[in-house]
């Protein structure tokens, strides 16, 4: 299965604006035919009240640790869950291929959104 | 032993000021640290029944009566709203 590296995987943890086209550039590669990126924005209301400013705060080393820890979590999980790609097995008397316990979510339709939105639900309370 | 604690977000607020060393006896754990904070803060006392600890940034319950060391960090984490 593939691997993942996670010294291939920056986490950041900032006060200053976003430059996207800095992170886009990081994971470019000649091999790759897209690229998804996702921005969170502030949003000026919430259930009917005006909000005028965000403040945020964090506990930043063990915000980057927790970070990194469910990129790599959150990665594996969906390479179970959806990435078509299987194992077989091979014992001295047999073989087997192997079933991802995750993957099971395919199997009952609108359930999977349920169930994958359990990672990266996480890592959004970050 | 000493201990220091970080005081984020509501609890920084309540507490007033986000870093505190707490001396405590040795074989002193999460639970009594918890005593120390909200006798120092009593007006943190509602406050950290929503919150849990991070000891040396990995998440605990006070409940747990994690045991502690000189020169551990614990940190107050109220409910989180990342995202």
């Amino acid at each position: 299965m593939a691997g993942i590296d996670p010294n291939n995987i920056i986490v950041e943890v900032t006060g200053e604006p976003l430059d996207i086209n800095r992170y886009v550039a990081l994971v470019a590669d000649p091999g790759a035919g897209a690229i998804s990126t996702f921005s969170g924005v502030t949003r000026n209301n919430f259930q009917g009240k005006a909000v005028i400013k965000l403040e945020y705060e964090a506990y930043t080393p063990m915000a980057l640790k927790k970070l990194q820890a469910r990129a790599v979590h959150w990665a594996i999980d969906e390479l179970k869950a959806v990435v078509p790609i299987w194992k077989k097995e091979f014992f001295e008397d047999g073989s087997t291929w192997k079933e991802n316990e995750e993957s099971r979510r395919l199997l009952v339709g609108q359930q999977a959104g349920g169930a994958a939105a359990g990672p990266a639900a996480a890592a959004a309370a970050m | 032993m000493q201990i220091k604690v970080l005081y984020f977000a509501k609890s920084r607020e309540v507490a007033g000021i986000a870093e505190q060393a707490f001396n405590l006896p040795d074989g002193a754990d999460t639970a009594d640290l918890l005593q120390h904070i909200i006798s120092s803060h009593p007006a943190l006392e509602s406050v950290m029944k929503t919150c849990v600890f991070a000891l040396n940034q990995e998440y605990l319950r006070p409940e747990d009566k994690e045991a502690l060391k000189d020169g551990d960090e614990v940190a107050v984490i109220p409910p989180l709203s990342g995202g």
